[in-house]
């Protein structure tokens, strides 16, 4: 008998056995590859392929001489897989809840969370949990520290988060990036087509365990990161006014106050701040009144710094020269054949000459200039110095201001328009009209951004100063800067903001304020413009301080004007401007001073 | 006989010759294309970790350069001096010694031996 034989009822029990087995083999790769494989095909490809974003890295901002104002950083968003965490590493959590700032309780609840609810995109309302968020960013050091636990399944995916490393400086120019990567303000919204770059992608195929596998990309575009700006702003001149605008808050504590300085000649702004500001890498921690950049959206009456217009235009049309004297004890005066009332002086001046209506700041002065103009050369000057219209200045918000055609005047604008009342404009508008003195008669357009450039430093975009118009000669207005010198004399309105040599030019304004539907004698706005040195201006710099809290009564002259010294002072050394007349030159050698030329 | 077994043998031989130079090169094939999918993979992964190296090497310059945007604050230059109790300030304008072209030109003609060892500026020297 054979060895090999088998009872037919084994091999039908076998026959029987391989045959339900390769069926099931069978049915299953049917349901796989048939029955469900749509659904299947989704979970393995969204499992498997994927598309990756490479997020493109913003652009930087620096100032003027390429200090860092805005910058792009990386953080990183640290998670955990909690089902790989194993229970070797629970003692570490202590380690790890210190490391981030999350309270251990809620660290281990967070671990502990293994399932969630699904989105229901595969018909699985309880998911597993493969991430839960420990830390929204972390710097590099910490998580250096916390790769160092080696705990398992804690990881972290990095991220951009934009930097500003002078927190609240230039906060109004700059803007910010809200955490929904949107620009919101400022220079960062101006600029987003330049700043932002665009993002690129790769297709990549994952293991099992997500890992990619390299060798499975496929097509790949790289990103294109964002070009740089570089501003006009001075990241020292921006500090120091700001510094004083601090000061300043501290002993009046104002509503507001802002500080514009500029190059007369090109109209780049070297700085500009406003208080109270913020600080924009925590932007959301402080009202939104505070994100206003006051300087160029709120409107103010300019009140004796629009005097400049009034004399100029009357210079300027050859109606008085400088010396020619006006009767300003007068209340009333006779204008085309009606009785017109003049503003009030803060004294009886007697007779003045035109110099001394702007040194001494006169009302009736030159409320009879404005006259002597007349309704519509009054008004055309006073749009010849950009009031009434929008400067041009590049950022969002700013307002034009009000300036009431001619045949909207009632009978009183011929004599309140040329003190500065019947007009509201904004700090720029007024900064802007000083800087046509400075500027030989020319006005120009507030610059903000100098060039757009990439990461090798080449120039992609440059942006050149832009004239608006002549608004008077350069004659005139060589006069009218020789007038305002003698406003900071002993004898004008703004002796505190004298700086010996420095040929300091420059007018005061005190407004009061509207309060109740009513001008009011307590409250008022106060304000200097000027420049120096008055025979080659370099910097025009305005002071505004919107209601100052002094035991004295607040004017220009004693509110504004010394913070416009302090700031001038400082940025004399700091830009090394120096005096136009050099009395004394000397130079050090063997140990001490000497004269080179005795 | 003899004959006609030799030349099957030959045959035999030639076929089975055949059948493992076709089994050697199918291996050999088979073997250099999973050596090739394994030089491309090793590729792959070492140029993406190059390309890790590189994107950590522009993230750590991006932070330093942030680290150092942030040390040149001002208001954290004059808190690190008042610290360090250094007192530094600017120069104040009287504290400002200026040249005229014609006075360089006279400090030119000196010999250096004469001329004064000023070290630092002038301007920030206490009066």
């Amino acid at each position: 008998m054979s060895n090999a034989y088998i009872s037919t009822w084994r091999l039908f029990l076998l026959a029987i056995g391989i045959t339900l087995g390769f069926s099931g083999i069978l049915a299953r790769l049917y349901y796989l590859h048939v029955w469900d494989q749509e659904n299947l095909a989704k979970i393995v490809k969204t499992n498997r392929n994927k598309i990756e974003i490479i997020h493109s890295r913003r652009g930087k901002v620096v100032d003027t001489r390429g200090n860092l104002l805005a910058t792009t950083n990386t953080v990183i968003e640290l998670g955990v897989d909690p089902h790989v965490v194993v229970p070797e590493d629970i003692n570490k959590l202590p380690d790890l809840s210190h490391l981030i700032g999350l309270p251990l309780k809620e660290l281990e609840a967070r671990i502990a969370k293994k399932t969630r609810q699904g989105s229901g995109n595969f018909g699985q309302k309880v998911r597993n949990n493969h991430w839960s968020k420990l830390a929204d960013k972390i710097g590099e050091t910490n998580y250096n520290k916390v790769r160092a636990l080696e705990i398992k399944g804690v990881y972290g995916n990095r991220k951009f988060e934009r930097l500003y490393p002078g927190e609240s400086l230039a906060a109004h120019l700059l803007g910010f990036v809200n955490k929904e990567g949107n620009a919101v303000m400022g220079i960062e919204r101006y600029m987003d087509f330049y700043l932002r770059g665009q993002d690129g992608w790769r297709e990549i195929e994952r293991d099992g365990h997500r890992r990619e596998l390299a060798q499975f990309r496929q097509r790949e575009v790289d990103p294109t990161h964002g070009l740089n700006i570089e501003l006009t702003i001075d990241f020292m001149a921006q500090h120091i006014i700001e510094d004083e605008l601090n000061k300043l808050a501290l002993t009046y504590q104002p509503q507001s106050a802002a500080i514009i300085v500029s190059d007369p000649s090109t109209g780049y702004l070297i700085a500009l701040a406003n208080w109270p500001t913020f600080d924009l890498n925590e932007f959301w921690k402080y009202p939104l009144d505070t994100h206003r950049n006051r300087a160029v959206s709120d409107i103010i009456e300019p009140g004796s710094t629009f005097k400049i217009v009034t004399v100029s235009g009357a210079l300027n049309d050859s109606l008085v020269l400088p010396d020619t004297v006006f009767d300003c004890n007068q209340a009333i005066v006779e204008y085309k054949g009606r009785r017109i009332s003049l503003p009030r002086d803060h004294k009886e001046y007697g007779s003045l000459s035109v110099s001394e209506v702007v040194s001494k700041s006169s009302n009736r002065g030159a409320a009879q200039l404005g006259m002597l103009l007349g309704p519509n050369r009054l008004y055309d000057y006073s749009v010849a110095f950009g009031f009434g219209s929008l400067s041009g200045y590049p950022l969002e918000g700013e307002t034009a201001g009000i300036l009431h055609p001619v045949r909207e005047w009632d009978s009183l604008t011929i004599s309140r328009l040329p003190i500065g009342y019947a007009v509201s404009a904004t700090q720029l508008q007024i900064h802007y009209a000083m800087s046509v003195i400075a500027n030989q008669g020319v006005l120009m357009s507030p610059q903000l951004v100098r060039r757009v450039f990439d990461d090798n430093g080449v120039t992609i975009a440059s942006f050149r100063p832009r004239t608006r118009h002549r608004a008077l000669s350069a004659e005139t207005a060589n006069k009218v800067a020789q007038l305002l010198i003698r406003t900071v004399s002993p004898d004008g309105t703004a002796p505190l903001a004298f700086i010996p040599d420095y040929e300091i030019a420059g007018k005061t304004g005190t407004t009061e304020k509207i309060i109740n539907g009513r001008y009011s004698s307590r409250h008022h706005v106060t304000s200097f413009a000027g420049f120096f040195p008055a025979s080659n201006p370099r910097l025009v710099i305005s002071v505004i301080v919107d209601d100052p809290q002094s035991s004295l009564p607040a004017y220009g002259g004693n509110v504004a004007a010394p913070v416009f010294k302090k700031v001038a002072q400082r940025l004399i050394q700091y830009m090394d401007i120096q005096p136009p007349k050099q009395n004394r030159e000397f130079y050090a050698m063997g140990g001490k001073i000497i004269d080179p030329l005795p | 006989m003899k004959t006609r077994m030799d030349s099957n043998t030959n045959s035999l031989h030639k076929v089975v010759f055949l059948i493992m130079l076709i089994l050697v090169v199918s291996a050999s094939g088979g073997l250099s294309l999973v050596w090739l999918r394994q030089q491309i993979s090793i590729t792959a992964t070492r140029s993406k970790a190059l390309e890790q190296e590189l994107r950590i090497l522009d993230r750590n310059i991006r932070n330093l350069d942030a680290r150092i945007g942030k040390l040149h604050n001002p208001n954290n230059l004059l808190r690190r001096s008042t610290e360090l109790g250094l007192n530094i300030s600017l120069p104040r304008e009287d504290q400002i010694v200026r040249f005229t072209r014609d006075e360089r030109d006279i400090i030119s003609s000196i010999s250096d031996s004469e001329k004064l060892q000023v070290p630092g500026n002038l301007a920030s020297l206490t009066p």
